[in-house]
C-alpha cells in the first residue's frame, strides 16, 4: 500500500535567534536575541497547489545545490533555503553556492488555506528525506505545512519525523541578500511570454556552461536567445543557469522577464496561479550577488531616527510598503526613504516584489552593526578616512577633486554630481558598473 | 627513564606490540604531557627522506606508524588528531580494537559522522566495523554513515561476492538495506567492483542478490519494486536513477503487481531521468486499456511527459493515449490540448503522430483547442499543418512577421564616434582591454598632450604605470600580448618623462616599496629591443612600430599627430580627420612614417568621401593630392610618378583589391604573388593525406607511421618573400604569423581592425589555422574564431571570397554560440547585404564531402525557419545552392537535409528549378537511405 500521511518535521535544537539587538532601534524592539520565541506557529495550514508548491520547492532546493563557479565537492556543502511567513503570504528564498542566482517561492493568498498566528522567519535545511517527500506530493494530495520559530513541518504522507541541525546562514548569502533586493528594486518588466513562447525560449539555450552573454530578443512573435548585441535586448550571462528552471517550465501559465536598467541583473519569473517561482540571476555566471556594490552608495549617509521610528509601523513581517508612499507620509525626502530601505535591505531586512513593486519586511538572525563587515568596500572607505588618507583639491558645489593614498600610489577621484571617476584599476575595470570603489566612497563620505 | 624517552626507545626498537601496555599505564594527564614530545616525534618520522638516489618515503617503518597511530590518537585531542595523517593507519590491522576497549574519546562518534559527510572516512573502515563499533555503543549509524558503506559489505575479501555477510545482523535487511533506496550512494558502480563471476542463476552483485531473495520471500518483493519507483524522484544522478530502472526491470513486474504500482509509476513520470520515465511509461502502456487505468493522473503528467524531447518517450505517451481513450474517451479534449506540445519537437514523426491523433480525437468547435494549436503554430511543421488544416482554418496566426529590416547606418558617424576622456582616468583604463581602438589611442593622447604635461599630471598618471608594471610582470589571462606591448610602451614613457623632469624624478624616488615601477626601472626592457617568443611574429609588428613611432615623436618633442589613430569605433577614420592631419605633415614639410601612412589608407572609411575631397582638392598640387584623390575618389586611377610606392600600394589594395593598377607595373611590390597581398587565396576542401600515428613499436622505439587521408578545408598561401624590402606592405607584417599562428584570442580583433576595409589576409590566416577541419574546436581556437565573427560583425564591408568562407565554416562550427553567432550575422545582412546564393554555394563545397556533421547544419537551418517571410525566401535560396554543389554520390545524413530542404520549400510553397538540384535529386533515387525524401522533393520539381 502506498502510505496515506508522512510526517516530516523539522525542528532545531535551538530556536532560530531572530535580530538584531545590537543598536537599541525601536524597529527591532519587540525582537532580541535573548528571547526563545516558542510562541505561535507563523504559519499552520495546507497548500492548495501542493503538486505545483512541492516542484517549486524542489527547484529551489535544486538552486541552493547549484553551483556555477566552484568545484562539484564545494558545492555539495548544502545550506537552507530562508522561509518567511506573514501577511497572508509564505515566502521561500534561497541562493545558489555561488551566490550569483536567487530564487524565491511566493506562496500568495490563495494558494495555502491556514492562519498565521504569528510571523516570523526561519531558515531550514532541505535534507534528503525532505526532498523524497516533496518529490511524493501528487496533485491530488494534501500538503501540511507548519511554520514556526523553531521549525518546518511538512506533512503529506505518514511516517516518520526528521530532526535537523540548524545551520548558519552563510555570510555570503546575507551578502548577497542585501544586494539582490536592491537589483529587483531598480529592474522593469520588459516581456511577459506565453506557455508555448517560453518553451520556445528554453530550447534555444546552448548546451553545456556558456562563457559569452547571450541576448533575449522578440521577433515578431517568437522569443529567442541570439549571441548577437542587440539594441534593447536584455543582456543575460551564464545564460545555462536558466536551465534551473527548466524542470518547471511546463507547469508554468507565463513567464515575466525583469531586467534591472543596467543589465546587472536579470529576473525570471514563472507564474503558476497562486504560486510564484522567481529566478534572479547576476550579471556574470562568475560574479555572485554577494560582491556586488550596489547598496554602497546609499550607506554613505546616515539615516535620521525619526525615519527608522517610522518604519517601525512596517515592522510586520511580510508586511509591504511602497517607498513613494511612505516618502509622501512621513512627508521625507525620496532620497531618505530610499537610504533608508537600502540600509534596511543592506541588513536583510528588506525583501522585493516585483509584481506589487513594493519592498516587503522579513526577520534575519543577525546584529545591525555587522551591516560594515558585509560590505568590505565601505569598511575600506572608513579606513581611508580613519587614517587620514583622503585629501580634498577642490570643491565647488557639486564638482569635488580629491587625492586618495592607494597602495603605493596616489588616486585620483573626481565627483561631479552622480559622476563620480577614479584612476584604481577596479573603476578603471567595471566603470563604476559594480558599485562605487572604496577611494570614491571615502570621497564622498567626506564630503557628505 | 620518562616516558617521552620510552616512547622514543619503543619507536626506535619499532616495538610495536608494546605501545598499547605502555600507553594503560599512563594516567590521563601523564598522557596529555606526552603531546608537546609526541609531536616532534611525529614530525621527525613523517618526514620524507630519499632512501636511495631515487625513491623517496617517510621515514617511519610501519611498525611505527602503528605505535604513532595509537599513541596520537590516545593523547591528542580531536583537532589536533585531525591534523594527522595517521586516521587511515588507525583503522588498519586491527589496532583501533586494541584501544577501545579501555580508552575511547569522546569525540569520536562526531569525527566519524563528519567524516562519513565529506565522504573522508578512511577505505578500511567497512560496514562490519561499523556495526561491531554500534554494537559497543561508540558510534551512532546514521543513515548517511550506512550507505556509505553498506554497497561494498556484499563483497568479503578480494571483493568476492559473499552476501551471507547481510545476514550476520538482523538490522542489515530489515533495515539499513532500505535506506539504499532512499539516499544517495555510490550501489550503482558496486557491481562492476566485484570480482566473482556468475555461476548460477545469480549475477553475484547486489541487483543478482536483490532478485534472488525477494524470489524467495526474504526480501519484501513487493517494497522493492515500490522502492525503485521512488527512488527514482530522489534527486539522485543520472547512474544511481539507471540503476534502480534496471533493478526494477530485472525484476519484471507482473500485470498485477503493476496495478498495484499504478500510483507510483504514474508519479515516476516526474523524474529528471528519461530512462526512468520511458520505463514507466512502458509499464503503463500494459496498464492503459484497463478500466482501472488512472487516467485522470496520466493527465496530470501530460504536461511534464511530452516537455521532454525525446521521440521514444513521445511515441509512447501517444500509443498509451490511444489505448487509454478507448476505455476512457473523456479524455480526449484535455488529452488532445496537452499533446499540442509535440510541436515543438523538431521531429516530422513526432508532430505527425501528435497531429494525427488529435485530428481524430478532436471536436472540430472546440474553441480552447483551437487557440491552444494557434498558439503552436509557429513552430509546427507544414506537414502538419497540412494534418490540421481542419482545425486550424480561420487563424490568421500561421503567416510569419514581415522581415525587420536592421538599420543599416553609416560605417561613420555620432553612433560611432570616439570621444576622448581625460587622460589620467583613460590611461589606468587602457590595460583593461575595455575596447580595441584603446591600444591606439593611449599613444595618440600623450602626443597631444606633451604640451600640457606638468609634474601634477604626470603624478596623477602613477596609478597607470603601476598598472602597466603589474601587466608586464604578472599579465592576467585576459591579456594580449598588444596588452604588454602597450605596458611596455607606458613605461618607457614614464621613464623618458622622469630622467626630463627633475621635479617629478625627485617625487618618485621618495616612493617607498619595492614593487614600484620606478624602483623596478632598471629592469624594465626598452621597447625598440624588447624580445620574447612572440614578439618575433610579424603579425605583431605594426602595433609595436606604432608605440615605437610615438615614443620617438614624444622624445624629439614632435607634435605632429599620429596619422592612424581610428576616430571611429572600432577602427574606421574619418577621411577629413586623416586629410587635415596629413594636412598639418604638409604644412610642417615633414615626411610621415610610411606603416603609420599605410594603417591610416587601410583604416579609411571610404564611404562618404566627398567632404574630405573638397579638402584634398584645395592642397598644394602633388603627390599627397594625387594619392589621396586616388584614394577617395572612387572613379580616380593611379597617376605617377609615385615616390610614395608602399602609400600608392596601399591605397590600392584598400579601394580595389582584387583590381591591377597597370600604373604599378614597376612597383617592386609585384614580386609577391598578389593573392598575399589580396587576401584572395585559392581554397579547397576535401581529403588530404598526411602521415598518421599507428601503434607504438617496441623495437624500434617510436611510433609506427603510415598514411591516411584527412578531411580538411586548405587554404593555399603562394610562397613570396614576405618582408624583405626596406618599406614592407602592412600586408606583409599580416602574412607572418608563422608556421603555427601563436595569436591571444584578445589580440585577434585588434589585429583585424588593423585593414577594416579589407581584413581577410589575416582571415585567411585565421582559418587556416583555426578552421582547418571541423574538429577543431579546442577553447583557444573558438574563441578566436568567435572574436572574428564579432570583428566582422561589427564592420559593415562589401563580401569576399574569404568572407564568405568564414561565415560558411562558422555556420558549421561545433560551438553553437559560434554557429547562432553566424546565423545572425547572415539573417542581419539579408536581402542585399549578403548573398545567401553564394553562402550556400561555399556551405555545399563544405558539406558535399562531409567536412562537418551534417546535424550542425540542419539544426541550425531549423532554429532560423519561419523568422520571416523574407529569411524563409533566404533559407531557400541558401539550401538551394547548398545542394546545388553537391555529388552524385548522397553524403552521411543527407537525408535530414533533404528533410529540411522539403520543409522549408513547403513553408515558401516553393517548387525546385534548379537544374543541378534536379539532376542530382534523380541520380540520388536509387539510394535507400534518402529515396523516400528524395521522392517527396521530387513531386516539388516543376519541369522547365
Amino acid at each position: 500500500m502506498i502510505p496515506e500521511t508522512n510526517t516530516i518535521s523539522y525542528s532545531y535544537p535551538a530556536p532560530s535567534a531572530f535580530i538584531a539587538g545590537g543598536a537599541p532601534r525601536l524597529l527591532l524592539a519587540g525582537y532580541s536575541e535573548t528571547e526563545k520565541a516558542t510562541g505561535p506557529a507563523f504559519f499552520q495550514g495546507s497548500l492548495e497547489q501542493p503538486y505545483i508548491t512541492a516542484r517549486c520547492l524542489i527547484a529551489l532546493s535544486n538552486v541552493v545545490r547549484s553551483s556555477f563557479t566552484l568545484t562539484p565537492a564545494t558545492a555539495a556543502m548544502m545550506k537552507d533555503p530562508i522561509v518567511t511567513a506573514g501577511a497572508e503570504k509564505l515566502r521561500f528564498e534561497g541562493f545558489s553556492q555561488c551566490a550569483g542566482v536567487y530564487a524565491r517561492v511566493d506562496v500568495l493568498p490563495g494558494g495555502h488555506s491556514g492562519t498565521f498566528p504569528a510571523n516570523g522567519t526561519v531558515n531550514v535545511d532541505f535534507n534528503q528525506p525532505m526532498i523524497n517527500a516533496l518529490h511524493a506530493v501528487s496533485r491530488n494530495d494534501t500538503l501540511q505545512l507548519m511554520v514556526n520559530a523553531r521549525e518546518i513541518s511538512v506533512q503529506s504522507q505518514p511516517e516518520e519525523s526528521i530532526t535537523e541541525k540548524k545551520v548558519p546562514l552563510p555570510v555570503k548569502w546575507i551578502k548577497g541578500l542585501t544586494t539582490v533586493q536592491l537589483f529587483l528594486a531598480a529592474s522593469e518588466k520588459v516581456h511577459t511570454l506565453n506557455k508555448v513562447q517560453l518553451r520556445q525560449l528554453f530550447q534555444g539555450i546552448p548546451a553545456g556552461a556558456v562563457k559569452t552573454d547571450y541576448y533575449l530578443t522578440v521577433r515578431g512573435n517568437r522569443p529567442a536567445f541570439s549571441p548577437v548585441k542587440a539594441a534593447n535586448a536584455v543582456c543575460v550571462g551564464g545564460i545555462h543557469r536558466l536551465r534551473l528552471l527548466e524542470p518547471l517550465l511546463p507547469l508554468a501559465d507565463e513567464l515575466q522577464v525583469f531586467v534591472h536598467p543596467d543589465m546587472q541583473s536579470t529576473t525570471w519569473q514563472l507564474y503558476f496561479g497562486n504560486v510564484r517561482f522567481s529566478l534572479s540571476l547576476s550579471r556574470e555566471a562568475w560574479r555572485g550577488f554577494s560582491g556586488e556594490g550596489a547598496a554602497l552608495d546609499s550607506l554613505i549617509a546616515d539615516v535620521p531616527d525619526r525615519l527608522i521610528s517610522a518604519m517601525d509601523k512596517y515592522g510586520h513581517v511580510n508586511q509591504e510598503f511602497n517607498a513613494t508612499l511612505l516618502a509622501v507620509e512621513e512627508q521625507a525626502g525620496f532620497e531618505e526613504i530610499d537610504q533608508l530601505t537600502t540600509r534596511l535591505a543592506a541588513m536583510g531586512l528588506l525583501g522585493f516584489d516585483l509584481d506589487d513593486n513594493v519592498y516587503f519586511y522579513r526577520r534575519l538572525p543577525f546584529k545591525l552593526n555587522r551591516i560594515m563587515s558585509l560590505n568590505p568596500r565601505m569598511k575600506d572607505a572608513e579606513q581611508l578616512l580613519a587614517e587620514d588618507k583622503v585629501v580634498i583639491i577642490s570643491q565647488q558645489q557639486d564638482k569635488v577633486e580629491a587625492r586618495v593614498a592607494g597602495s603605493g600610489v596616489t588616486h585620483t577621484v573626481m565627483i561631479d554630481g552622480d559622476l563620480a571617476r577614479c584612476t584604481c584599476t577596479w573603476f578603471a575595470k567595471h566603470q563604476g558598473e559594480r558599485g562605487p570603489c572604496k577611494h570614491i566612497l571615502a570621497v564622498r563620505k567626506k564630503i557628505n | 627513564m620518562t616516558h617521552l624517552e620510552e616512547l622514543e626507545q619503543l619507536l626506535t626498537t619499532e616495538r610495536d606490540q608494546d605501545i598499547v601496555p605502555f600507553l594503560r599505564r599512563l594516567t590521563p594527564e601523564e598522557r596529555k604531557a606526552l603531546k608537546p614530545g609526541l609531536t616532534k616525534l611525529d614530525t621527525y618520522y613523517s618526514e620524507f627522506v630519499e632512501t636511495d638516489q631515487k625513491n623517496w618515503r617517510s621515514r617511519m617503518t610501519i611498525p611505527q606508524a602503528k605505535i604513532l597511530a595509537i599513541a596520537t590518537f590516545v593523547c591528542y585531542d580531536r583537532n589536533a588528531f585531525q591534523r594527522t595523517n595517521f586516521h587511515f593507519t588507525l583503522f588498519r590491522d586491527g589496532l583501533l580494537g586494541k584501544v577501545i576497549s579501555w580508552y575511547m574519546p569522546d569525540w569520536f562518534d562526531a569525527w566519524m559522522q563528519e567524516m562519513a559527510e565529506k565522504e573522508t572516512l578512511p577505505g578500511d573502515v567497512d560496514y562490519r566495523m561499523m556495526m561491531e563499533l554500534q554494537a559497543g555503543g561508540l558510534l551512532t549509524l546514521t543513515p548517511t554513515l550506512v550507505v556509505s558503506r553498506l554497497p561494498m559489505a556484499i563483497n568479503g575479501k578480494h571483493r568476492l561476492y559473499e552476501p551471507a555477510r547481510l545476514f550476520e545482523s538482523p538490522v542489515t535487511l530489515s533495515e539499513h538495506f532500505w535506506y539504499l533506496f532512499e539516499y544517495p550512494s555510490n550501489v550503482h558502480f558496486s557491481d562492476s567492483w566485484t570480482n566473482s563471476k556468475k555461476t548460477g542463476d545469480f549475477e553475484p552483485n547486489w541487483k543478482g542478490f536483490i532478485q534472488q531473495y525477494t524470489g524467495d520471500g526474504t526480501i519484501n518483493r513487493r517494497r522493492v519494486l515500490e522502492e525503485c519507483l521512488k527512488a527514482v524522484n530522489r534527486n539522485f544522478n543520472k547512474l544511481q536513477v539507471g540503476w534502480f530502472v534496471d533493478l526494477l526491470t530485472l525484476l519484471k513486474p507482473e500485470k498485477a503487481e503493476l496495478e498495484q504500482l499504478q500510483p507510483l509509476l504514474l508519479q515516476a513520470l516526474n523524474s529528471p531521468q528519461s530512462k526512468a520515465i520511458n520505463t514507466a511509461l512502458g509499464y503503463l502502456k500494459v496498464l492503459a486499456a484497463e478500466k482501472s487505468f488512472e487516467h485522470q493522473a496520466l493527465l496530470d503528467h501530460l504536461p511534464q511527459v511530452m516537455a521532454t524531447d525525446k521521440k521514444n518517450i513521445i511515441t509512447t505517451t501517444i500509443q498509451i493515449l490511444e489505448k487509454a481513450g478507448k476505455t476512457h474517451p473523456e479524455i480526449k479534449p484535455q488529452a488532445c490540448l496537452e499533446l499540442c506540445a509535440a510541436f515543438l519537437s523538431k521531429d516530422e514523426d513526432v508532430q505527425t503522430k501528435a497531429a494525427k491523433l488529435i485530428l481524430q480525437w478532436a471536436d472540430k468547435n472546440d474553441a480552447a483547442l483551437r487557440e491552444q494549436l494557434s498558439q503552436y503554430s509557429s513552430s509546427m511543421l507544414a506537414s502538419t499543418r497540412n494534418v490540421l488544416q481542419e482545425l486550424m482554418e480561420g487563424h490568421a496566426d500561421t503567416e510569419v512577421a514581415a522581415h525587420e529590416e536592421v538599420e543599416r547606418l553609416p560605417l561613420i558617424g555620432e553612433h560611432n564616434r570616439i570621444l576622448t576622456e581625460d587622460l589620467i582616468f583613460f590611461a589606468s583604463q587602457v590595460f583593461e582591454n575595455n575596447a580595441t581602438w584603446h591600444f591606439d589611442l593611449l599613444p595618440a593622447m600623450l602626443l597631444a598632450a606633451q604640451d600640457t604635461m606638468t609634474t601634477e599630471t604626470l603624478w596623477q598618471l602613477e596609478p597607470a604605470f603601476q598598472r602597466a608594471a603589474t601587466v608586464l610582470k604578472r599579465p592576467s589571462g585576459n591579456m594580449g600580448l598588444l596588452d604588454i606591448t602597450q605596458a611596455v610602451f607606458f613605461l618607457n614613457y614614464g621613464k623618458w618623462m622622469a630622467d626630463n623632469d627633475a621635479a617629478y624624478t625627485a617625487k618618485l624616488n621618495e616612493v617607498k616599496g619595492a614593487q614600484h615601477w620606478w624602483r623596478t626601472r632598471h629592469e624594465m626592457p626598452e621597447l625598440e629591443h624588447w624580445k620574447t617568443s612572440r614578439t618575433e611574429s610579424a603579425v605583431y609588428m605594426p602595433h609595436r612600430k606604432l608605440l615605437v613611432l610615438a615614443l620617438k615623436k614624444i622624445r624629439e618633442k614632435d607634435p605632429l599627430p599620429l596619422l592612424s589613430t581610428p576616430s571611429h569605433e572600432p577602427g574606421w577614420i574619418d577621411p577629413e580627420v586623416l586629410v587635415q592631419r596629413l594636412a598639418l605633415y604638409q604644412s610642417a614639410g615633414v615626411l610621415p612614417d610610411m606603416l603609420d601612412m599605410q594603417i591610416a589608407i587601410a583604416r579609411c572609411a571610404l564611404q562618404d568621401t566627398a567632404a574630405a575631397l573638397t579638402l584634398v582638392q584645395q592642397w598644394p598640387a602633388g603627390e599627397y593630392q594625387r594619392l589621396f584623390t586616388f584614394l577617395l575618389d572612387a572613379a580616380a586611377l593611379p597617376q605617377g610618378p609615385f615616390s610614395m610606392e608602399v602609400a600608392w600600394m596601399q591605397a590600392g589594395l584598400t579601394k580595389a583589391p582584387l583590381t591591377t593598377y597597370e600604373a604599378f607595373a614597376g612597383f617592386s611590390y609585384n614580386h609577391l604573388p598578389v593573392a598575399l597581398l589580396n587576401g584572395d587565396y585559392a581554397w579547397k576542401t576535401g581529403g588530404k593525406p598526411y602521415l598518421a600515428y599507428g601503434q607504438y613499436n617496441r623495437e624500434k622505439g617510436d611510433y609506427d607511421r603510415y598514411m591516411s587521408e584527412e578531411l580538411v578545408m586548405d587554404i593555399t598561401f603562394p610562397e613570396g618573400d614576405i618582408l624583405k624590402g626596406a618599406s614592407p606592405l602592412l600586408q606583409e607584417y599580416l602574412n607572418g604569423v608563422g608556421q603555427y599562428m601563436s595569436v591571444s584570442i584578445t589580440d585577434v580583433a585588434r589585429l583585424l581592425l588593423l585593414t577594416p576595409n579589407h581584413p581577410d589576409v589575416l582571415l585567411a590566416r585565421v582559418m587556416q589555422s583555426c578552421q582547418r577541419s571541423s574538429a577543431y574546436y579546442e577553447v583557444n581556437e573558438t574563441g578566436i574564431v568567435l572574436n572574428t565573427l564579432k570583428t566582422l560583425h561589427s564592420l559593415d564591408i562589401p563580401h569576399s571570397e574569404m568572407r564568405y568562407l568564414c561565415i560558411a565554416l562558422c555556420m558549421l562550427h561545433a560551438d553553437k554560440t559560434v554557429k547562432g553567432y553566424a546565423a545572425e550575422y547572415w539573417s542581419s545582412r539579408i536581402p542585399d547585404r549578403i548573398s545567401s546564393e553564394k553562402l550556400g554555394q561555399t556551405i555545399g563545397m563544405q558539406q558535399r564531402v562531409s567536412w562537418a556533421p551534417m546535424k550542425r547544419l540542419t539544426d541550425l537551418i531549423s532554429t532560423q525557419t519561419q523568422i520571416s517571410r523574407l529569411q524563409n525566401e533566404a533559407l531557400e535560396t541558401l539550401l538551394t545552392a547548398c545542394l546545388s554543389v553537391f555529388t552524385d554520390t548522397p553524403v552521411k545524413d543527407l537525408k535530414k537535409l533533404l528533410e529540411v530542404y522539403a520543409e522549408v520549400l513547403a513553408i515558401n510553397n516553393s517548387s525546385i528549378t534548379n537544374t543541378a538540384v534536379i539532376q542530382l535529386l534523380n541520380a540520388w533515387q536509387g539510394s535507400s537511405t534518402v529515396k523516400k525524401a528524395v521522392q517527396q522533393l521530387l513531386k516539388r520539381v516543376v519541369q522547365q
